[in-house]
This record gives C-alpha cells, structure tokens and sequence, in this order.
C-alpha cells in the first residue's frame, strides 16, 4: 500500500488528473444518488444497507489501513451508538436527531476510553483486548436488562420525521455516508494521515521523529469509532431495532473480513469488500445454508491471491488494460508502481522508510 | 495512478449492476415501500380478490446457526401438515417459500423483507427466537403484513405486541408456574434451579420460582450457566453436589440441557435427587441425546406425541412415518401454524388482503381438538392451553417419550393470577424471579395459597 500512495498524490498534483477524477467522483456520486428512481425497493435497500456497513468497514479500516492495528470489537461501538439512539429515542422520547448527537458523544467518549485501554498494546494483545472490549460491550448489552431490555433488544426506534419513505431514509444515508467518506478521505490524505501511517509503518522512527506514537493510536482509534458510530446510527434508524447481536464479536469479524475482502489498502476497499459481501449473501442465502463456507473459501482465496483485496485486483487489471492499450488510458502506467504490488501485512513494524505522503 | 481516479466509479458501478442482478434480495428496513419508485411487481399482501391466485406463505426459521434443528423440525411439521390435508384452502392454493434468519433479529429483517418484496408472501409464519420476533414484528406492523407466530415465547409479547401478530404458542411462564405449584404440592420443600444466563432461562426459572414459593417452597440456591457455553459445567455441578436440597430445577435449553445431564451424570450426581425440567428440556429429540439415564424425568410442557388424544395420536403416528423420529413440540406448533392459516383462508373466503382483520379472525379461533390439544382463546388473545405434567420414559422399543401424569387444563400466561397485576410485573430476568410477588391473595383469582 505504501507504494500507491505516492502515486495518488502525485495525481492529485497534476491539475487535468485532478479534473478528471473530480469528473469520475461527480459521476459517481450522481449515479447513486438517481439510483433509487430505477430499482426496486429491495434493492434500494441493499444499497442503504451497503452504505452504513461499508462506512463501519472503512471507519475501521482507519485503524487497519493507517495505524497498521487490527480491532476485533469495532461492531461494540457501532452498537453503541446504536443503543444510545433507541434508548434515547424510546425511553427518553428525544428527537432522533438529538439522539443521535447524544450517541455521537457517549460513542466518542467510549471509544477514547477503550483507546486509552490499548494504545500501547502490541499485535496479538492489540487484537485480544479489542475482542475482550466487544464481549464487554455486549454482554452489557445482554445483561443490563433494565437498560438495554436484554435479548430481546430494544424496537420501536422511528428516523426524523422528514424521512417517510425507504428512498427517503436511501437519500439521508447517501449524503452521511458521502459526507463521512470524505471526511475520511481528507483524513487519509491529511498530514495527520500521515502520521498515522507513519506510526503504523515505522514507530520507531516517528520516536525519533519526537511523535508519540500512543498518541497517535489513541486518535485514530478515538476517530474510527467516531466514524463507527455514523454507521450505527444509520443501522438503527434503517432497522427501528437493535439487539445484542448487533454488537456481537461475530460482527466484527464479519466487518473486519469486509476490509480484508475488499482490500484495506485502497481508499474504498473495504466499502466494495461489504457490497461484495452482502450481494453475495442475498444471491446465496435463499439457494443453499452454507454461506458461511463459502465466505470462508471466498477468504482463503482472496488471502492467497489477491493480497490487496478485490479493490487491488481491479486496480491491477487496469493497470494491465491500460499497460496494453496506452491510447486507452492516454499514457502508460510505469510498471514498478503497478498496484498489484503486495501490501505489507497489517501489523508490521519494519521500517519502509519515512511518511511518504508529501507534506501539505 | 491512472486506475485509482476510477476507484470510485467501479466502486459504484459494481455495487449498482451487484443489485440490479436478478434473484437478488432485498435490504430490510422499516419503511412502507414508496409506491412513486417501485416498479416491479412488488410483494402485493391485497391480491385475494383475484380468485384462483395462490396465497403465498413465507416460513421463517433460523435453518443455520445454534437453533438451526429447531427451524428444520418446524419445517417437516408445516410440510406434514399440507401433505396431509392438501393445499387448498378458502377456494385458494397454499404455497411458501422458507427464509433464513441465521438466529440474528437483523437478518431475519432482511429475510422478511425479502420473502414480502421478492417472494410476494401475503402471510408471514415465523420466526423463532424472541429478539428475532419482536425486529420482525416490528416491519410486518409496518406494511400491514398477517404474522402467525408460535414458538416464540418470551413474556414481553404480554406487555406489547403489534395487532398484525397472532402470537399462538406459550409464555415460558405458561408452562413453569403450573409446574412450580405442582412441585410444591408433590412435597418438594428445597429446590436448587439452574437456568441458563439469558432471557429464556430467566423466565423459565422465574415462573417456576413465582408459583413454587407462593406454595410455601423455598430456593436453595440459584445457578445461572451462560447459554451456549456448556464446555465446563463442572463448577456448577460441584455446587449442585453441595447442596441440601430435595430437587433440581432445570431451565437450560436443547444442548444445553443435554451437556448438563451429560455432567449431572458424570459427576455421580444421577441418583440423588430428581431433575425436573421444562419442555425445552425434555422433548423426544433432547431426551435422546441424554440417553436412558434420563428416565424418569419430570417435566412441564403443552405438547407430548403420547397424549391420549385421538387428533396428536394421529399427528404423532404421520410424523414418525415420515420423518422415522418420535414426534416433538416444534412439529406440532408447525402442524397447528398450517391450521391456522388454513382457518383464517376458510373464515374470510380466501381474503388476506387485511391483516387487522386475519389476525382478528385467528384471535377469535377457538380449537376444541387441535394438535396441542384443546385450545381456547382468552380476551387478551392469548391462547389457553393444557399443560401437562409429564415424565420421560423407554416407551418399549428404546426411544423416550413423556407421559402425562398430570395436567393442568387450560392454563393461560398469567396462571392464577391476576392478569392486570401479572402483566404490571416486569418480565422475569435475573433480578426479578417472582419471590416476594404477589404479596397477598388480591393478585389471586383461584386457589390462593398465601393464606
């Protein structure tokens, strides 16, 4: 992934690139947005759904992706927010909108709790205390019956009034959701972006750089649970409900196997990883009850084959399209920048050289 | 790179044509479909007036996850029953489609979702877990979908329950309270329970303890195993074994309840003092897998194959033809889910366009001889059953059953008390049990103890 990055932002320094990917964005985004008018209902909401989980996967994919951690509890603070929000909304009779901001505090202030937690942790502790930090939260949310109703979770949980309709709620999400995601693309583009890759990929020498690399953990996990809470509030407002399964550890891992699939080192990998994801389970669930195995193969082989994710190897084989056709492209991709070039395994500390991103 | 600046537009692209595919599903939600924007021959729960039109069921069960033999069981008595009877009903053809819940209230969302808007169902029959039932409630409520729902059991279907739901089965509370009194009245003085650690073993256990101490009972200690994890049950077992007590309440449900017999056994525990259990403990399926030592178990529960009663004899008969298994709860709930449905159709002439109005029809239903034996209705719309107290034994050929020894006929939620005042109660959990409620005999209606 350190091998991208340059790239991109030499991109972004030429002006007719930048035009043109401003173009792609605009396209993109008005292509959503119209989206609604030709699909079906249901369709419309897998892609809501698509939305709030792929903002869950790419807030933390801020951890993966930056810091080089990998947290197995994210779903616990995606619940948070939620069960903040039908508490609000159903116990305390709050708007929705105020009990979001409500679950946008209380989500912060978890997180930075939990950060303060393991900012020093290491690898497998890391990755430990994060899953133990996810049971707490939902065996919370199992236990406290007087809070959280128990198993049987808490329902009822109406969005603002102003959103009537499943296209309604499909609208407000897209503008979160594009909002959140470019927030996080400033940040991954941002000098604190860099420091943060930095303390992923070489601590040692943010040290000596006079950067504490805590610090810098503690950031971005506080702002990857911020972002976490986002998606939680949209998943509760979409859903009306929230039980303990939603902050289940199984939830994590599912969340955390979207980065992976979709591939952590790409901006939006992990959001194409969650549409994979979930596209797949409407085809597959309603022909067999192995889709579990079949995420499972889906794993291996994306593991073994495709180390940056399908994200990578889409980028990749445009690459090659573009490496075979150059009038295609307009010029010619230098080959030792080809992005199929692996990712450094999450979690490694070897020095690769200073923050490559340029400072701005 | 080049390849990068399309990122975005792939990105989209894909997740648009991913959805667009044919025989994808749906996405869940809470909101009425938005009749500006659908275009496709969206779920259409109104069609009946179309005479000859099938009426479409959607089964909804977890057929993966840790109560995935529940779902299958329900599935072999729900095709048993239109095997038998054939599938016309109120001049119209039943057909369904079955939808996954995987155990989790969200996917189970998104399956309903999906068997309403890609499966067109105008009757949803499911699901199974109490979280998994009270999220779907909550979107058939929205689109004014007819939700016939037995199994679930939790008591905050008492407290608040959607009018498109007919919740048919029992309470928990149902089948324990009976029990507790009968313990109580059989002469067990000091009962230890041990329920498992969430809200189906809270209410298990609490019903039994409200009635068991109103009759003059006293708990020696209670025990609560978290669900799921029977990998070392060995510590609670040693406590067990401590105890001066005349019986074991046992409320851990399916292999929970067969990991607990396997260590009450290892643990040398058999033969001091007797398990009573309820019939999430004890059915045909879970006594197998204890084994014989299980003999002789007393349980409470609304369904046992060996009731004699000519229409489960006969229920019980087809489905051991069919399935080769002794006959167990899930089945026959199934087998009366398909009464249901076939009544609601005979009684508004193939008509499901209006849900309010099925679930009214189902809520007035009274059925003197159904598969769960004679079932009344009572004016909160709970169905009345009898409860039996059973025993577990070798019905001759190796295979256990229960066998009725008691019965307490027509038994609804509240038991003997007061509804009012039992519903203004919150639903058992691990601090509330029912020790010191009711205080007196106001919240009595029969046969006060407390005097």
């Amino acid at each position: 992934m350190t091998t991208l990055m340059p790239q991109l932002t030499s991109r972004w320094t030429d002006q007719t690139n930048q035009n043109r990917r401003f173009l792609a964005v605009v396209i993109t985004l008005v292509i959503v947005a119209v989206a609604p008018m030709f699909l079906q209902q249901f369709h419309v909401g897998l892609l809501t759904r698509i939305f709030f989980m792929g903002l869950l996967a790419m807030s933390l994919n801020v951890l993966v992706s930056l810091t080089r951690v990998l947290s197995l509890g994210h779903a616990g603070l995606f619940g948070v927010a939620a069960y903040v929000v039908a508490i609000g909304v159903t116990r305390w009779e709050l708007p929705f909108l105020t009990a979001a901001a409500v679950a946008l505090v209380v989500t912060g202030l978890v997180s930075m709790l939990f950060a303060v937690m393991i900012v020093r942790a290491q690898g497998v502790t890391f990755v430990m205390i994060t899953v133990a930090q996810g049971m707490l939260l939902w065996g919370a949310a199992e236990r406290w019956v007087s809070v959280t109703n128990g198993n049987n979770g808490i329902r009822g949980v109406r969005p603002p009034e102003f959103i009537q309709t499943a296209n309604d709620f499909y609208w407000a999400a897209f503008a979160v959701v594009a909002v959140s995601v470019f927030a996080l693309w400033r940040l991954h583009t941002s000098f604190l972006g860099t420091r943060l890759r930095g303390t992923g990929d070489s601590p040692t020498r943010m040290t000596s750089l006079g950067y504490s690399n805590a610090w810098h953990r503690f950031i971005a996990f506080t702002i990857a649970g911020l972002f976490a809470g986002v998606a939680g509030i949209l998943y509760v407002g979409y859903f009306g409900f929230v039980s303990p399964t939603t902050l289940h550890v199984g939830n994590s891992v599912q969340v955390a196997l979207a980065v992976i699939l979709g591939g952590s080192a790409l901006f939006l990998g992990p959001l194409l990883g969650t549409a994979v994801l979930l596209t797949a389970r409407t085809w597959v669930v309603p022909v067999t009850d192995r889709w579990n195995l079949i995420v499972g193969a889906l794993m291996i082989v994306t593991v073994l084959f495709l180390p940056n994710g399908l994200a990578g190897a889409f980028a990749s084989a445009w690459a090659k399209l573009t490496r075979r056709i150059p009038r295609l492209a307009g010029r010619r991709s230098p080959d030792q920048n080809a992005p199929s070039a692996p990712a450094e395994p999450p979690g490694s500390s070897q020095p690769s050289g200073t923050p490559e991103r340029p400072q701005h | 790179m080049r390849t990068r600046r399309w990122l975005p537009a792939v990105v989209g692209v894909v997740m648009l044509a991913a959805c667009a595919g044919e025989g994808s599903e749906d996405g869940g939600g809470q909101f009425e479909d938005d009749d500006g924007t659908s275009q496709d021959d969206q779920a259409d729960p109104g069609d009946a007036g179309e005479g000859g039109e099938p009426v479409r069921v959607g089964v909804l069960m977890p057929f993966s996850g840790p109560v995935a033999v529940s779902g299958e069981l329900f599935v072999k008595g729900w095709e048993l029953y239109w095997e038998t009877h054939g599938t016309s009903a109120g001049g119209r053809t039943v057909e369904w489609v079955t939808g996954d819940t995987q155990a989790d209230p969200s996917v189970a969302v998104e399956e309903a979702r999906r068997l309403v808007e890609q499966e067109n169902i105008d009757i949803l029959v499911g699901p199974l877990l109490g979280s998994e039932g009270l999220a779907v409630g909550e979107y058939t409520e929205s689109i004014g979908l007819p939700q016939v729902y037995g199994i679930p059991a939790s008591e905050e279907f008492l407290r608040d329950i959607p009018d498109t739901i007919f919740r048919y089965g029992i309470t928990h509370g149902q089948v324990s309270m009976p029990f507790g009194e009968w313990a109580a009245e059989q002469g067990y003085e000091r009962v230890s329970t041990i329920c498992s650690d969430y809200v189906t073993g809270w209410e298990i256990c609490g019903g039994f303890i409200n009635t068991f101490t109103d009759n003059g009972g006293e708990i020696v200690t209670q025990l609560w195993p978290p669900f799921g994890d029977t990998a070392d049950l060995g510590p609670f077992m040693a406590q067990l074994a401590e105890q001066d007590h005349d019986a074991v309440y046992l409320g851990m449900p399916v292999g929970d309840a067969v990991a607990f017999f396997r260590a009450w056994t290892d643990f040398g525990l058999l033969d001091t003092v007797p398990v009573l259990g309820h019939h999430v403990t004890s059915s045909p399926s879970i006594l197998k897998a204890m084994g014989l030592e299980a003999e002789g178990m007393i349980s409470a529960g609304v369904f046992t194959g060996t009731l004699d009663d000519p229409v489960v004899e006969d229920f019980a008969t087809r489905f051991e033809e069919a399935y080769g298994e002794p006959s167990d709860p899930d089945p026959a709930l199934a087998w009366h889910a398909g009464a249901l449905v076939r009544h609601g159709l005979e009684e508004l002439d193939g008509d499901v366009s209006d849900a309010d109005e099925f679930i009214a029809v189902l809520k007035q239903a009274e059925f003197p001889e159904s598969v769960l034996g004679p079932l009344s209705v009572d004016e909160h719309g709970n169905v009345l059953y009898d409860v039996h107290i059973r025993e577990a034994r070798d019905r001759g050929d190796g295979v256990m059953e229960n066998f009725v020894i008691d019965t307490y006929e027509q038994s609804g939620p509240n038991f003997r008390y007061d509804y009012d005042m039992y519903v203004e109660q919150p639903a058992y959990n691990r601090d509330y049990q029912g020790f010191d409620w009711p205080e007196n005999c106001d919240a009595y209606i029969s046969d006060c103890p407390l005097d």
